[in-house]
């Protein structure tokens, strides 16, 4: 009796999306279709693999048959778990589906975790059908125990594969489907390869090799930082209008940089050594913060233009909350002011790189990302700035011609006479133009085009940061606690 | 529980979706929400069952802000949609039982609550069988089903009856009547005057986002005749509108349920041949006579408004005359009659 309850409580306590999800992927046909052809496809080629292959003392038909195994399970576990994810989730938000949900008392995180959950058991179940089959290979000979961990090296994979159909789903559009699937296709070209590779050199038993755990720790936490940020983007994506829904991704954002360092901690404990290359971890840490500094401001595109009384009503009333709250929760401003913050961090960082003065090799990496990163600033700001003064052409129009002009009009006076005007003067013109010579000029002279190009860069976008500065204090005079007092709910009404 | 839409606006880009509407009922009371197509009639719901945001203005439950407390709100509100549930590869009771467990329901409430609402909507027979194996009606029912799990209080419907066939129509509107009976707040667009006039005790009507007139069906007919609202609809309606700018349903007792207001009656008179002339100018006299009209000389077409009392006193003295009374009907004015005349079929 006791056991029953305890199981009752615990299948109380289960997430209802997952519940529902799990329903649901056991009575489609096409699943169970796929179910039993798995079997019957493992039955058919252990048979073969029995009584037609003569195994040799070292096993690779062994290995050839578990790896036939492993990347069959995984390739499955894609299509069934990550696409079916993507395929249900956009037909709930067409069909109104999800509206319905997000007028019970669920949030919207549990819808999210719930069809996380459910294509996560789905992937464990894909995986549980297949040991029988690798059992028999393991007793066919030649597959070392060790090897298995390759299914290790699959499973962050087949997460993030999952929270990208998840995130591409939440928005319910054909055509944020389709590249999804384009983008399933390229991962697919890319992966299936690189994962061939990987397994013939974990099959000459170098797993124990600390480079591996390092590999692995890395990849889990890589996998990690962008699953997060994945879950974060379709939360917002799902989540009303009213709330401030990409007050989580910013704040994640804006904290990347430093749980980098943190994740990175335990690998230099671990791993660390007088040869190690230091450098990489500060790339690596740059990486991500220009990923923020990058990402945020055209987070401010994706936002509501006026924050809803609700925003406002979390706004604390001294000076330094409400700063600190207009930061993340005021629309586009705080997007637009926090990767200004984050900027002098990698240059905080440099002494965590330990660069070496006589290789260049740094300073051209770490040129170019400023140079991708400021670019990417400017055409978000450029954006911002279009849609804030509201101008009678559409943002994506003014975006191109602000770019397209900005661009061939430095180029008129270099074709006539390339002598008349100093290149130094065309890179501060033209952003773009700025850019692709910087980027092609790095290899030859990389710490002074590379300084170059970010100086030019961070003129375009402190004009566009000063032109967008009255908008911005603007929604500062007017993000305070509202002065109407408003009727909290009662005991009834929040079931508390 | 009150509900009131307060100075509510919904703007699309330049579109003015819904223009500074204001009007609130209660519970116990079924009210119809009609306007034209692209009226913002589905805007306005939307917006009062926390699906969507208003630009400006609120929705209050018992005074709670509906912008600011979603979350309280839905707890209270059961919203019906005017699309179908779509969830694919599951049963209607798991359907069912996926919502309960969204509001919380754990256990033996949850399973209390889905065997009440089975029964009440009828989907006993249904329970077991596939959404995407439902007819219209069936999904319909499963869909108010759904909207009834938590047991609200105010109920919002978006086109319940659209695409359902004589009976399925006649048992809604028997569910909709025990709904009201049972205390709920029904709050219901639909563009089958007929049936909202048979069961609604006062309707909302928007045309272009504007609020063209609101009360009970009493106050509505009293707006368009010129005629006086009958005292019950005057005394609760009235002061309403005056105190917060509404324009009044609340607290308006419900009047009797299917019946609009009397305009009068009609009378067909039969006179001997060539005496009608003289009839027709005696009736006229009389100050409660509205029109009267001859037909081939011996028949009399009168209509007379007024208090039931004023219009007995009327065809009293008309019996009292002698004259043979062909036909004698009270006239009401319908819904639909009372829509076209005030809207003006103009949309966004």
């Amino acid at each position: 009796m006791i056991g029953k309850a305890f199981i009752g409580n615990i299948a109380e306590s289960l997430n209802p999306v997952f519940v529902k999800e799990m329903r649901q992927y056991f009575q489609n046909r096409r699943m169970v279709v796929f179910m039993g052809l798995l079997l019957v496809a493992q039955f058919i080629c252990t048979l073969f693999f029995s009584s037609a292959m003569t195994f040799d003392a070292d096993g690779e038909e062994g290995v050839a048959f578990f790896l036939l195994i492993i990347f069959a399970g995984a390739i499955l576990s894609v299509l069934i778990c990550a696409v079916g994810a993507e395929q249900r989730f956009a037909e709930e938000r067409s069909d109104k589906e999800l509206n319905y949900a997000m007028l019970t008392t669920l949030k919207p995180s549990s819808i999210i975790m719930g069809k996380l959950e459910g294509a996560m058991v789905m992937i464990l179940c894909i995986f549980s059908m297949l040991l029988p089959f690798l059992t028999a290979a393991y007793f066919m000979r030649g597959l070392s125990a060790a090897s298995l961990l390759l299914t290790l090296y699959l499973f962050p994979v087949l997460v993030l594969h999952t929270l990208a159909g998840v995130f591409a789903g939440s928005f319910g559009q054909k055509w944020i489907t389709i590249l999804y699937f384009i983008g399933l296709v390229n991962s697919a070209f890319g992966f299936v390869p690189l994962a061939f590779t990987l397994a013939e050199e974990l099959m000459d038993s170098a797993v124990l090799d600390p480079v591996f755990w390092g590999m692995l720790l890395i990849e889990y936490e890589v996998a990690f930082l962008i699953g997060v940020m994945l879950f974060l983007l379709s939360l917002a994506v799902i989540s009303p209008p009213m709330s401030n829904r990409m007050l989580p991704a910013k704040v994640y954002l804006f904290a990347l940089p430093f749980l980098t360092l943190v994740l990175m901690a335990p690998y230099y404990i671990l791993f660390a050594g007088p040869d190690y290359p230091h450098e990489m971890f500060y790339f690596i840490e740059f990486l991500f913060c220009a990923f923020s500094i990058a990402v945020l401001p055209f987070i401010a595109l994706f936002e509501t233009p006026t924050n809803s009384i609700r925003v406002y009503m979390k706004c604390p009333r001294n000076f330094f909350g409400r700063a600190l709250h207009f930061l993340f929760s005021s629309g586009f401003s705080g997007s637009v002011i926090l990767p200004v913050l984050i900027l002098p961090l990698p240059v905080l960082l440099i002494p965590l790189g330990r660069f070496s003065p006589t290789d260049p090799a740094p300073y051209v990496v770490c040129g170019f990302l400023c140079i991708l990163v400021t670019f990417l600033g400017e055409v978000a700001l450029s954006l911002i700035l279009s849609w804030r003064t509201r101008l009678p052409l559409p943002a994506w129009l003014w975006t191109i011609l602000f770019v397209v002009i900005g661009n061939i009009l430095p180029w008129i006076p270099v074709a006539i006479n390339e002598d008349t005007l100093p290149q130094h003067s065309l890179r501060i013109i033209s952003m773009l133009f700025s850019q692709t010579y910087c980027i092609l000029e790095c290899f030859d002279e990389p710490k002074e085009v590379c300084f170059q190009g970010l100086c030019a860069s961070l003129v375009v976008t402190g004009v566009l940061l000063l032109l967008l500065l009255p908008a911005i204090l603007k929604a500062f005079r007017l993000h305070r606690f509202p002065e109407n007092e408003v009727k909290p709910p009662t005991k009834e009404m929040t079931g508390k | 529980m009150k509900t009131e839409v307060r100075n509510l606006s919904r703007i699309f880009g330049k579109t003015v979706a819904v223009d500074n509407i204001s009007f609130s009922f209660e519970d116990g009371n079924i009210f119809g929400f009609i306007g034209p197509n692209g009226a913002g009639k589905t805007t306005t719901i939307r917006i009062m069952a926390t699906l969507d945001l208003a630009t400006s203005g609120d929705v209050f439950y018992d005074g709670v802000s509906a912008t600011l407390y979603p979350e309280a709100v839905r707890r209270v509100v059961g919203y019906m949609p005017d699309s179908l549930p779509g969830y694919k590869d599951i049963q209607v009771w798991e359907y069912l039982d996926f919502f309960a467990r969204s509001f919380g329901l754990r256990g033996a409430e949850r399973t209390r609550a889905l065997n009440d609402i089975v029964d009440f909507t009828n989907l006993g027979e249904l329970r077991n069988k596939f959404l995407f194996a439902l007819s219209k009606g069936m999904k319909q029912r499963v869909s108010l089903a759904r909207a009834l799990i938590h047991n609200p209080k105010v109920l919002i419907m978006d086109e319940p009856a659209a695409g359902l066939d004589p009976r399925a129509r006649h048992e809604l509107r028997t569910l909709l009547k025990i709904l009201a009976e049972q205390k709920k707040a029904i709050f219901l667009s639909s563009h089958i005057l007929s049936e909202l006039q048979d069961i609604c005790d006062g309707a909302v009507i928007i045309e272009q986002g504007k609020l063209l007139s609101a009360g009970t069906l009493n106050d509505l007919l009293s707006q368009v005749t010129g005629g006086t609202p009958p005292p019950a609809a005057a005394e609760s309606a009235v002061p309403q509108a005056q105190a917060d700018g509404t324009s009044g349903l609340s607290g308006a007792p419900a009047a009797p349920r299917t019946q609009a207001a009397p305009q009068g009656v009609s009378i067909i008179l039969k006179t001997p041949r060539g005496e009608a002339e003289p009839v027709r100018l005696k009736l006229l006299e009389h100050p409660l006579t509205r029109s009267v009209d001859l037909f081939d000389d011996d028949e009399v077409h009168a209509v007379i408004a007024g208090s039931d009392a004023e219009v007995s006193r009327v065809v009293g003295t008309v019996f009292a005359a002698g004259l043979t009374v062909l036909s004698f009907n009270r006239n009401q004015m319908g819904l639909e009659e009372l829509f076209m005349k005030i809207t003006q079929g103009k949309v966004q």
